[in-house]
């Protein structure tokens, strides 16, 4: 009968060997190469929110999954910017990224008032690993605050689609109900399916302390639970639903990275010395390190392309990069030498490990 | 019948093994002995030794196949064949990439029915029941998702060999807009390559070694120095074969990212096909003598017929059923089962007017196919006539006999 080991008979072999398990090559690159899109639709979700409808330009799908965000490369007065939004859409619809214009936000702004249908822009991705776990049965309990209900909308309609009768506890909170994004979408969302919680807090009755969010956010134990907000509101749900003993593994936070403050980059070419590849390339003026080192053929593990995901991280051995603040990585990462190629430049000689 | 029943005689009372062994070699005599075209045969004969009699497909990493074709240089670029060009610029504009367009990110669940691999309506359960082989619920799910491995993995081996052929055919071709027509084949093959190897080392983690019999068509065509004959076979024969196969599987399977792989796999293979129909008619009917062309026409029967009964899934027999089941009657359930049936009309439907449009179906050879049961696919639609829509739909109209559902 069928076993795994027996991989040769009469000595002649029938299965080949995978001691390693899948190769490398297949985790090398992630679909990073930027995408044009034609924006066939714009939906104004509330005075400062716009959902943008997009069409990939070449006619081939994004495949993405729900949860995760877009990085979004525009021309803004004739500079380049970059920015994440979440995928507002369910999985198998078409592609929509929700975006909250933020009053002194350079794209979002820009977004608002200048983007129109018919307006072509490119975007990366997608990223991100805030999606739903592999059960397709286990319950979800997700805290949103404000624009951070862009991914979990997407999250929610996916999961219903799926099994329209899981259990799911949505916790909202918002300055006024009636104005938050999505308002009326989720409460038609809630009258058609019964299993589906959704539990509106207004912050005008204040901010709910750990004793509210205790109670909002009950919930059986083998719930996964999603949050995504801002980051006060998440530090405290994740401290509340630790506290209830609830697994770290169960606590899914998306990581939500502002737009990089403004900073001098160097004006002259610097030299970056990749050590494992063993290639060197002068970094031109503009450049991060990620663009030095993919111009030069060096395979660079990327993927959102502002800061966000941490894909691109690399330790430097010799030389200090200035790297673009905030981002995502950790104190003890940055302690241990650590770096993100997309959002760090040369500044002098440098030399890194890739 | 016979001679079936005295090698029944034979066989019977011998322990299983030497059953098999002996039932291996005489049925690879028989391969050789139905060659009726001498000059056929000789020039098999080769690949066949190294395939069925030594088994090299079978041990080491690799084999070395020496091609004994001729590059043709052009010097001076005036040999065009607009119609070969207008498929190159198709080709061109519908590259698609293997990274970018394939949801990688999917769980591939075997054991989850409502995205099965294989559906539990492609395996031979009745037939393996008639000869007395039950499985029970969790072993039919192992041995359809075994089944599911062996078949992507012999596409994945054949992909290999189409990357190679093409490479070789664009060296040999005279046409330059064939050289660029060819370019661009070179790109496809090496793209379904490695989005089967993906998929086979990703999601289902089990790759089976290339099948002796495919592994002597490969070996057949990449040694063979006539360029017309790698084109034969490659673009129209092992083609014509992997719509059928990969035809078959996108039927069946309910696996979302199998089946848009499957879809971008498809639009090429249609593509291939188009181009060594405009080729081969050319040649065939203005360059050949009487003589080659029935040389070719036996070569494309012998082939047609290899494809038709060898592809028997022996790997699997002897990872599941050796011991509990003769070879001969695992030949039995595979060549009766439905799914078989769905591959051959999905394999001949394209293949036989292809034949004929490139001017190899004379009367003496369609007699063959008529004893062979397959010129009722005659008069069908060929490569030139068909989009790739046109053949997706007529793959998704066909409803196997047997597959309870087939979507």
């Amino acid at each position: 009968m069928s076993a795994q080991a027996a991989t040769t008979t009469r000595g002649r072999r029938i299965l080949l060997p995978r001691p390693h398990g899948p190769a490398r090559r297949w985790s090398l690159h992630a679909p990073t190469a930027p995408r044009v899109v034609l924006v066939v639709d714009v939906r104004r979700e509330t005075d400062d929110a716009t959902t943008l409808v997009l069409h990939p330009e070449d006619g081939r799908p994004i495949p993405f999954r729900a949860g995760q965000y877009l990085t979004h490369c525009f021309d803004v007065d004739g500079q380049p910017q970059r920015r994440a939004y979440s995928i507002s859409s369910a999985e198998g619809q078409d592609l929509a990224c929700t975006i909250k214009a933020l009053p002194d936000g350079r794209v979002s702004q820009h977004v608002l008032r200048t983007v129109r249908p018919g307006t072509r822009y490119s975007v990366i991705g997608p990223t991100g690993d805030f999606v739903l776990p592999e059960s397709a049965e286990a319950p979800l309990v997700l805290l949103a605050g404000g624009s951070g209900i862009t991914p979990v909308i997407s999250l929610i309609e996916t999961a219903l689609a799926r099994s329209p009768e899981r259990r799911l506890r949505l916790v909202y909170v918002n300055r006024d109900p009636d104005r938050a994004i999505f308002a009326g979408r989720l409460r038609r969302l809630a009258a058609a399916h019964p299993s589906l919680d959704l539990v509106e807090h207004a912050t005008a009755r204040g901010r709910p302390d750990a004793a509210r969010l205790r109670d909002l956010l009950q919930a059986p134990m083998d719930a996964e639970h999603y949050l995504c907000g801002p980051a006060g509101l998440m530090d405290a749900g994740e401290a509340v639903l630790r506290d209830a003993g609830v697994a770290a593994a169960r606590i899914h936070r998306e990581r939500f990275v502002p737009a990089p403050r403004p900073q001098p980059r160097p004006t002259t070419p610097q030299p970056i010395l990749f050590v494992r590849s063993g290639r060197s390339v002068e970094q031109q003026p503009g450049e991060s390190i990620l663009d030095a080192g993919l111009r030069a053929g060096v395979a660079l593990e990327y993927s959102c392309t502002v800061g966000g995901c941490g894909h691109c991280k690399l330790r430097v051995i010799d030389g200090a990069p200035l790297l673009d603040e905030p981002n995502c990585l950790s104190e003890a990462e940055r302690s241990t030498g650590w770096t993100l190629a997309c959002s760090a430049c040369a500044t002098g000689p440098l030399q890194v490990d890739a | 019948m016979n001679a079936t029943t005295t090698m029944d005689r034979m066989l019977d009372g011998l322990p299983r093994k030497a059953q098999n062994r002996i039932y291996g070699v005489l049925d690879n005599l028989r391969v050789m002995g139905s060659v009726g075209n001498a000059r056929v045969a000789a020039s098999m004969a080769p690949s066949v030794v190294r395939g069925l009699v030594l088994g090299r497909a079978h041990s080491g990493d690799a084999v070395p196949m020496q091609a004994r074709h001729a590059a043709h240089f052009d010097l001076t670029y005036q040999n065009e064949f607009p119609e070969m060009y207008d498929l190159y610029r198709r080709a061109v504009a519908g590259q698609w990439n293997g990274e970018r367009d394939l949801d990688w990110s999917t769980n591939v669940d075997p054991e989850n029915p409502e995205t099965a691999v294989m559906p539990l309506d492609y395996p031979p359960f009745a037939g393996l029941a008639e000869k007395g082989i039950h499985l029970n619920a969790k072993e039919k799910l192992r041995f359809a998702n075994d089944l599911a491995s062996w078949t992507l993995s012999q596409f994945m081996h054949g992909e290999q060999g189409a990357l190679y052929a093409a490479a070789q055919v664009t060296e040999s071709v005279t046409w330059l807009d064939g050289k660029f027509y060819g370019a661009t084949q070179v790109m496809d093959e090496g793209r379904h390559l490695e989005v089967f190897l993906r998929y086979l080392d990703t999601k289902l983690q089990k790759t089976y070694a290339v099948n002796d019999n495919l592994f002597v068509i490969l070996d057949d065509l990449l040694t063979d120095g006539r360029w017309d004959v790698k084109f034969l076979g490659m673009q129209i024969m092992v083609e014509g074969l992997a719509l059928g196969a990969f035809g078959t599987m996108y039927n069946f399977t309910k696996e979302p990212l199998l089946k848009q792989l499957l879809k971008y796999v498809i639009q090429d293979e249609a593509r291939h096909v188009h181009y060594g129909v405009l080729a081969l008619r050319d040649h065939i009917t203005k360059e050949l003598s009487p003589a080659e062309i029935r040389e070719r026409e036996d070569w494309a029967y012998e082939v047609a017929l290899l494809m038709r009964n060898r592809f028997l899934s022996h790997e699997i027999y002897y990872e599941w059923f050796e011991g509990r089941l003769s070879l001969k009657d695992w030949d039995d359930v595979v060549l009766k089962a439905p799914s078989m049936a769905a591959f051959r009309h999905l394999m001949f439907l394209r293949l036989i007017p292809n034949l004929e449009y490139i001017g190899l179906m004379s009367d003496r050879i369609k007699a063959h196919y008529d004893k062979s049961g397959l010129t009722s696919f005659l008069g069908g639609k060929n490569a030139t006539q068909l989009s790739a829509d046109d053949l997706l739909r007529d793959i998704a109209a066909y409803k196997p006999e047997g597959a309870a559902s087939a979507s």
